[in-house]
């Protein structure tokens, strides 16, 4: 009986961790750049039923029970975001696979998908935040015009109709996205098991291409999150209706004299 | 008397075990490529039940027996029968995200540091730091010449497992079937072991990228399931009153006299 206590109780945990997963991803399906995660479950061990006092068959193969279930991972998933466009010219979004380079003021380096940037009083491209962009873009004095081409290739036009070209941005990608850890507010810190760092050129080597004057909405799809929430919410009265029934059935056995 | 209370003692161990493995499979409710347990039951061997033979008039022939009929000593757990049927395809438009549609398992590299092998229909997959693809217990999946690397490009997958990168390298995914099924043995993170040799190349694995197998957890038949089991538990429980009843008024009642 304690087992299947204890194996309802999982359940239950199971789909109470599956709906704040849910409840974080609607949360983010506003913020530019956001990606939502997904929690995968398995199954736990497996006993021998005679160990918990089960009568069966002391020769032949031993039946076992199982004992309920578990978060086995937490995985962000880097799907591409739709784009849309703003107008602003500091906007950027990387269309296909990639994160931008920002330095953190702590001088380490931070990665992000939210090309949400923004002039600085010193005129360099920072995020919203106030990050930069790394390597930094510094935009001359008296500018008139940025152009940013699928490449990374930034133009700037000056108020007198010269162009000048500034230094490319790259951005750079990893074998295993989904390892990166979170920092909160669109970043993402570097992890061992993300693999390791390779920085190109923007449309080469696989790398997605920078988009000007658009953002990534967030990848979450709200009919998706709401249909899991339901589903999640019904197992989880399922879990708690078997745990209430173990615990009558504890309850009979409780009583067996009266 | 005292045996009936016992015969119905096994009547309640048995449900405990069905009341164990079907919180279980309710539990699993979520869990990608689960497959449901079923308990098998049946009574202990039957035992004859015979009387003395009278001889003659007045005396009893030593050794005389006779058999009056068979009596039985209550219910067993003979073991413990998964469903392999198929679970629900869901889409999910990852591309590491693979179902088996056929017959058959996916093979990982999950049997520690002695190369061991072990078998799943979860195959929710992501890239490790290296571009092999691995599951969310980060166990590497096994192709036809050992782990599948992928690198970090994307990729397709055809029905019969067959992996195409963006370089054109084709690998083909192990997808292994076994003729009797009965003897996989679960051993929990949604995984089956089998016995060296068993298994053989399924002829017909459908795989579907983009797509993971549910659980096949009958929600309906198991609420069912558990609600015969509480009330079968309730008759067991009055049965064994009744018995109790009995031996009470059996030791008490019994030549008093008013």
């Amino acid at each position: 009986m304690i087992r299947s206590l204890y194996n309802s109780a999982s359940g239950i945990n199971v789909q109470q961790a599956r709906m704040d997963i849910g409840a974080g991803n609607i949360a983010g399906v506003n913020t530019d750049g956001y990606k939502g995660e997904k929690p995968s479950f398995a199954d736990l061990v497996y006993e021998k039923m005679s160990d918990s006092g089960r009568p069966v068959p002391v020769s032949g193969k031993r039946p076992l029970h199982g004992s309920g279930s578990r978060v086995v991972a937490v995985a962000r998933v880097f799907q591409q975001g739709v784009l849309r466009e703003t107008g602003r010219e500091a906007d950027l979004a990387i269309s296909g696979r990639g994160f931008f380079k920002v330095s953190l003021p702590d001088g380490s380096i931070a990665y992000s998908r939210d090309g949400n940037f923004r002039l600085n009083a010193d005129r360099e491209l920072v995020t919203q935040e106030g990050y930069r962009l790394y390597p930094e873009v510094t935009l001359p004095e008296g500018y008139r015009e940025m152009l940013v081409d699928k490449n990374g290739k930034i133009r700037v036009s000056s108020a007198d109709g010269t162009v000048a070209e500034l230094m490319d941005i790259t951005i750079c990608d990893f074998p295993n996205p989904s390892a990166l850890r979170s920092l909160g507010g669109n970043l993402y810190r570097a992890a061992a098991e993300a693999g390791t760092e390779e920085e190109g050129v923007p449309g080469q080597n696989g790398l997605g291409e920078i988009v000007q004057k658009s953002l990534e909405s967030s990848n979450v799809d709200l009919a998706v999150e709401m249909t899991g929430l339901l589903e999640s919410q019904r197992a989880y009265q399922l879990n708690a209706r078997a745990l209430r029934m173990a615990d009558e059935m504890w309850g009979m056995a409780n009583n067996l004299r009266k | 008397m005292i045996r009936g209370i016992y015969t119905a003692a096994t009547g309640l161990g048995v449900l405990q075990a069905r009341m164990d493995t079907a919180t279980n499979n309710l539990a699993n409710v979520s869990t990608t490529g689960f497959k449901q347990d079923k308990v098998q039951t049946a009574s202990f061997p039957d035992l004859i039940l015979q009387e003395k033979v009278r001889v003659g008039v007045g005396g009893y022939r030593p050794g005389g027996w006779r058999v009056v009929g068979r009596t039985n000593q209550g219910a067993m757990v003979t073991g413990v029968f998964t469903e392999h049927g198929p679970g629900v395809l869901r889409e999910t438009d990852r591309e590491t995200d693979l179902a088996l549609s056929g017959e058959g398992f996916f093979v990982f590299e999950a049997g520690g540091d002695g190369g061991g092998v072990l078998y799943s229909r979860d195959g929710e997959l992501q890239r490790d730091a290296e571009g092999f693809l691995v599951n969310s217990r980060g166990h590497r999946i096994v192709g036809e010449d050992g782990p599948v690397q992928v690198g970090r490009d994307s990729f397709t997958v055809s029905p019969e497992g067959v992996i195409t990168t963006a370089e054109n390298s084709q690998v083909k995914l192990l997808i292994v079937d076994f003729t009797d099924k009965s003897r996989l043995t679960k051993e929990g993170n949604g995984y089956f072991s089998a016995p060296a040799g068993g298994g053989t190349p399924s002829a017909k694995p459908g795989v579907a990228q983009g797509f993971l197998e549910k659980s096949n957890v009958e929600v309906a038949s198991e609420i069912v399931n558990i609600m015969e089991i509480m009330r079968s538990y309730e008759a067991g429980q009055k049965l064994m009153q009744a018995h109790d009843g009995l031996l009470d008024s059996a030791i008490n009642r019994v030549g008093t006299v008013r």
